[in-house]
């Protein structure tokens, strides 16, 4: 819906494309290009909204070129390379199918900059398996819910949308159970409409799954010896243990980038066996909080058109996964590549890693890199600037995003359209 | 646009034509009898050696979705053991129990497929598998709305609401997911197929 307002216009339901929340209950106001967030905003919504529109001209090597003399440089390089390297593919699903086809063609290795978490999530899900909800069903029916190293404050909304929504079908929000479990975590936002606080149980990210395991073997009814586990009083698990037992609805919820340890993926193991455990006697299940500028969309239409989700290698005519290897540090550490192709269009602060070999940025109008790539060429904000799809954090929905504006930036997709017919 | 394809050998079992040489006449889209002598043809194609059947159509066949990904990424060695490589015309892909969706494609098309339909489309997924199925080429894809577990649907039947209410979800639902039609389980489908009348 739309009114007019002298030369601003004000768009509802407007989806977010900044977090893999995908809020799609925005009001935005339009005035002549700039972008304000009217209603249901977050910190993250207003700045990334908010970016002024700047001027940007393509640049080959720090020089100003035409937007032709750049796809022209860009479409040789490619050609030219052996073992190319697409990175960062922060695109939505539109920008990220070229990339797919540029890859086949070329014998390119993809990953994305936030691959690290998707990768952990990727692990669990290919070795014992998980059980997962849904935020609809979060809302609509969870009486208990774990926060395991994460306080969702980088998906600002999670918790007003999802936890404290006196929208709930099934469920009344102010008998929900609250708990934390981790490191630094920031609990305020825990508490329910009435006052009442949420359990913290603190401790290193990596102990986690101690407490996690812990957990598991007393609601096993395993005798446990230890007083203290991971500085946690027995007895606290104990009484946690029998709550868990009791809930009708219980859900872990995690952010797989937000365990950075080695190994990480164990500890979201430990959490999925223990959902696991729990649906034997009642309703249970996991819930992850995955990276934004589309990660969730490049990870899953990788499986789709590949057979295999992050981080795939085309150079030898067909598929190849490797989580190791394939990863953009250790290609670029081990000079497993001679040419980058880096996409970033959801915001202008995020950085490239600078790499000895000619290099293509795709990115946001405003990005401030501290190397001159061999081309650099600014792109429009899919959400913003034109419309697209991306697929939310709980993998099942996926959204339709608006174009808010006129830009006269080419998007991620039309760009790599135009490079791969010269290539 | 009148379209003749000569000398291929038709198999059309509907009308007991088992193996003869014979001529297709396709006007617009659609196969219609030998016009007259005068009538100009606009294209003819050569099909002499060629076998001429209608197209096979799968009318359940997990091609898209969520739970088809899923299962892609829980395959890595069903995957790595069967690579596709990429040739001057298809692009790469992988996988036998679950292959990535070009791959699904080409060997419906190999196979002598025209369509081929998810029958477990889960409406609050309906992007993704109408993404996944654009993702198939060759084939004509369409898809149904699998409500056998929607839990608003089953409230409806428990709470024995009336047919036009239960209808107007159901067709609603197949209408906004933009899907073909209603997929039940077995055990749904026999209580219940005689009383629901979806238009």
């Amino acid at each position: 819906m739309k009114t007019k307002t002298q030369q601003s216009v004000v768009i509802k339901d407007v989806p977010c494309p900044f977090c893999s929340l995908i809020c799609d209950d925005l009001v935005i106001q339009n005035k002549e290009g700039n972008l304000t967030v009217k209603e249901n905003g977050c910190a993250r919504a207003n700045t990334s909204f908010g970016q002024l529109v700047v001027e940007h001209t393509p640049t080959l090597k720090g020089k100003h070129c035409s937007i032709d003399e750049a796809i022209e440089a860009a479409a040789r390089i490619l050609k030219q390379s052996n073992a190319p390297l697409f990175a960062g593919l922060g695109t939505d699903i539109g920008g990220m199918r070229p990339v797919m086809q540029l890859a086949d063609k070329i014998g390119a290795t993809i990953d994305h900059m936030h691959s690290d978490g998707a990768i952990r999530n990727t692990l669990v899900l290919q070795d014992l398996g998980w059980v997962m909800t849904t935020m609809s069903e979060i809302k609509n029916r969870a009486d208990f819910i774990i926060f395991a190293g994460t306080d969702t404050s980088n998906y600002s909304r999670f918790i007003e949308r999802v936890i404290w929504n006196k929208d709930s079908l099934f469920s009344d929000p102010e008998e929900r159970k609250i708990v934390y479990i981790g490191d630094k975590l920031k609990t305020s936002a825990g508490k329910s409409p009435r006052g009442k606080l949420p359990t913290v149980l603190k401790c290193r990210q990596e102990e986690i799954n101690e407490i996690i395991s812990v957990l598991h073997a007393i609601i096993a009814g395993n005798n446990i010896q230890q007083a203290k586990i991971a500085g946690i009083n027995l007895s606290t698990l104990q009484k946690l243990a029998e709550q868990m037992k009791q809930a009708k609805y219980g859900v872990i919820v995690w952010a797989s980038g937000e365990l950075n340890f080695p190994h990480a993926e164990l500890t979201i193991q430990s959490i999925c066996e223990l959902v696991k455990y729990l649906t034997r006697t009642t309703r249970f299940a996991g819930f992850t909080l995955t990276g934004g500028d589309g990660v969730m969309s490049a990870n899953s239409l990788s499986a789709w058109q590949s057979g295999f989700p992050l981080r795939v290698n085309f150079s030898l005519g067909f598929p190849k996964h490797d989580i190791g290897r394939n990863s953009t540090k250790n290609l670029l550490k081990n000079k497993e590549v001679d040419t980058m192709l880096w996409i970033s269009s959801f915001s202008s602060n995020i950085n490239p890693p600078e790499a000895k070999i000619p290099s293509i940025v795709l990115a946001t109008p405003g990005t401030q890199l501290n190397f001159k790539p061999d081309v650099f060429i600014p792109v429009a904000t899919p959400g913003v600037d034109h419309s697209g799809q991306l697929i939310r954090t709980d993998s099942v929905v996926s959204l339709h995003l608006k174009k808010l504006r006129d830009s006269k930036y080419m998007s991620v997709s039309s760009l790599l359209n135009r490079i791969n017919e010269l290539v | 646009m009148l379209i003749k394809l000569s000398g291929g050998t038709v198999y059309d079992p509907v009308h007991g034509i088992n193996g003869e040489q014979r001529d297709i006449y396709i006007q617009d889209g659609s196969i219609t009898r030998k016009p007259a002598a005068s009538v100009k043809i606009d294209k003819t194609y050569n099909l002499n050696g060629k076998i001429i059947m209608a197209g096979a159509i799968d009318i359940h066949t997990h091609i898209g979705g969520g739970k088809v990904n899923i299962a892609r990424m829980m395959l890595p060695e069903d995957h790595r053991a069967d690579p596709v490589s990429k040739t001057k015309l298809t692009r790469s892909g992988c996988g036998h129990a679950a292959p990535s969706t070009l791959t699904a494609g080409y060997r419906y098309a190999e196979m002598g497929y025209t369509s081929c339909f998810e029958p477990a489309m889960l409406p609050a997924n309906a992007r993704q598998a109408h993404m996944e199925m654009a993702d198939t080429p060759m084939v004509d894809k369409g898809a149904y709305a699998m409500l056998g577990s929607d839990d608003f649907f089953l409230r409806m039947l428990a709470a024995k609401q009336d047919r036009e209410a239960i209808s107007d979800y159901v067709s609603w639902t197949i209408n906004a997911t933009q899907q073909l039609l209603l997929k039940l389980s077995i055990q749904v489908e026999l209580m219940h197929l005689n009383s629901i009348n979806v238009n």
